[in-house]
Order: structure tokens, then C-alpha cells, then sequence
């Protein structure tokens, strides 16, 4: 599918060899929650970029900071120009690598671990996480939930809005990737 | 005295609701929104597959429509993403909608020529909008 060729050069970036065990996604969902006694704030980008290799059991995930939306537009705005600065750091990328098994022949939900560096905001940042991979009829579908501190990244948050924003933001990921013919 | 602290708490209310109402403002609806620019998904496409820099200049943070044909739509609850004008080279438009009944509501099918308003928001492999809504 000739929709599909550009990702070979995306799935270069970490995957040595593009094999047939390579499930992809433009279409990925991440979400991050910021829950204080003051406010909640919630924040949903659905134009994440995929890419899974079974076989070499990598991972990379490519996602545009101003795709995230917030109820609010002064919260969008601040976390656009203020916090992420996102027309200087525009993207936001992780690599890695992950462990545990999954048999492509028996759907069912995989726990694994994964690891790997977080790039945000200009800066990169190991982390590692449990997350699980359905194997299912048209694909695989990953998810992972963690925590990351804005501080971890260079991110100030100032004392006017700190009783507002959380210390750790809570990052839920689900992408249903297909595989790449 | 007693007139001038009523006016001054008056003052400091109406501030406070001015205040509330800026913090509370939902994002805009993007059809309240006037269009700053018009291109072919195509040209949208190629001006960042071949200058990204150049392109950002011209299109990030802009309200913009867009035509192209409707390669595919991926529904994912209620949000949609429609990937208008796929190029021979692998990307496209990659335009968010939510609700994705606003696509069903227009009747949106794989093949058709549409135009598409929504907010630029950079290149990922596609040009990405989001806030969509269909013009035509």
C-alpha cells in the first residue's frame, strides 16, 4: 500500500531492517491528566505517530505538541507557549525498546516492559514502564500509563498556577496499530 | 466613603468576572473562525515535504481550508481523523475531527472531493490540522 512507504523511512529510524513484523499507527491516542484539589486539567492529542517492530522488539512514537487539546484555551495557549514551548520544541518523540513475549499466533493481551527516551521540550529523558499489547484480529494494540514530572523536562511551572498543576502528570497512551504490507 | 468602597467592590467583582470568563473559555469553535489561507491538500503537502521551515512560516497556527480527496477515515470513539489527499509518497493531510458524527452528518465517504477548515499544527510524516469541520 503505497500510503504506507513513507513509514519504512519513519520505521528506519529505529528498526535496522524494515521486517515483516512491523505494526504502525498515525492515529494514536495520548492523553495526560493533571489532577489537583483545585482544578483538573486534561489534555488529548489524537494524531500520534507508531511504530512497533515484533521482532526486533522496538518501539517509536512521534507526536506534535500543538496537537494536544484542551477544554480550555487559555490552558492551551500556556501550555503552547509558556510550558512546552512548543514553536521552539514542536515535536515530542520516544524510542525504545521493550521485553516480554508476544506470540503474533494467540491473540491475547501481552504485559510487557518497555524502555526507552523521551524527548520533550528539548529534552531527553529515560524512562520505563509496564504496558500491554493485544494481538488481535487486524493488528496489535498497545497500551501504557505513567507519570512524568514537568521538572524532569525543564518545564517551570510559576508559583501563581503551582497549587493548579500537579507535580506528576499522569500520560495514558493507546494506539491500535496495523501492520505494514 | 461608604459610595466609593460599593463602587470600588463593584469594580473588583466585574474584574473578577472578566477574569473567570477569560479563564473558563472553551476553546473556540473553529467556525467562528475566519479562513487565512486557501490550498490543494497537494501543495499544502509538498510545501512541507519540501521546506518545513518555510512552511511553518506560511501555515503553523493558522485557520486554513483545504481540498483534497478523502483517502480514509479512522474512527476512534467519538473523535475521527480523516486523511485527505494521500501523496505517491506516502503522507497526506492528517485532519482531526471531534465529534467524528460531524464526518457521518455530511454524509463524508472514501473517495470524495471535500474541502476541510481546520488549525495547522505542524508535519509529522502528514501535515497535521486539527478542530476540523467540513466546508464543502
Amino acid at each position: 500500500m503505497k500510503k504506507f512507504i513513507l513509514y519504512i523511512g519513519f520505521c528506519a529510524l529505529v528498526i535496522p531492517a524494515a521486517s515483516a513484523q512491523v505494526y504502525i499507527t498515525r492515529t494514536g491516542v495520548i492523553q495526560f491528566f493533571s489532577k489537583t484539589p483545585m482544578e483538573d486539567i486534561k489534555a488529548e492529542n489524537n494524531q500520534v505517530y507508531a511504530a512497533i517492530d515484533l521482532s526486533q522488539k522496538t518501539m517509536a512514537f512521534s507526536m506534535l505538541m500543538k496537537s494536544f487539546l484542551f477544554r480550555k484555551e487559555l490552558m492551551q495557549e500556556h501550555f503552547n507557549e509558556n510550558y512546552v514551548e512548543s514553536d521552539r520544541y514542536p515535536k515530542s518523540l520516544f524510542k525504545g525498546t521493550f521485553t516480554g513475549d508476544v506470540d503474533l499466533q494467540k491473540p491475547q493481551i501481552y504485559n510487557i516492559r518497555v524502555q526507552g527516551v523521551i524527548t520533550l521540550h528539548g529534552v531527553e529523558k529515560s524512562i520505563s514502564t509496564p504496558a500491554t499489547l493485544e494481538v488481535t484480529a487486524d493488528g496489535l494494540t498497545g497500551t501504557a500509563r505513567f507519570n512524568l514530572l514537568p521538572q524532569d523536562f525543564d518545564i517551570t511551572i510559576p508559583g501563581i498556577v503551582r497549587d493548579k498543576i500537579a507535580r506528576q502528570i499522569d500520560v495514558q497512551v493507546k494506539i491500535s496499530c496495523k501492520p505494514v504490507n | 466613603m461608604r459610595k466609593k468602597i460599593i463602587i470600588f467592590l463593584a469594580v473588583a467583582l466585574v474584574c473578577l468576572a472578566v477574569a473567570w470568563y477569560w479563564y473558563n473559555k472553551p476553546r473556540e469553535d473553529i467556525s467562528g473562525k475566519n479562513t487565512q489561507l486557501f490550498i490543494s491538500a497537494a501543495l499544502l503537502y509538498e510545501g512541507y515535504h519540501s521546506d518545513e521551515t518555510a512552511a511553518d512560516e506560511r501555515f503553523l497556527n493558522k485557520v486554513i481550508e483545504v481540498k483534497g480527496r478523502v483517502d480514509d477515515i479512522i474512527l476512534n470513539g467519538n473523535d475521527a481523523v480523516l486523511m485527505l489527499g494521500m501523496q505517491p509518497g506516502g503522507g497526506g493531510i492528517s485532519c482531526f475531527f471531534s465529534p467524528a458524527s460531524s464526518l457521518e452528518m455530511n454524509h463524508i465517504k472514501e473517495g470524495m472531493e471535500v474541502v476541510v477548515k481546520g488549525k495547522c499544527t505542524g508535519f509529522n510524516m502528514d501535515v497535521n490540522l486539527t478542530d476540523c469541520i467540513i466546508i464543502l
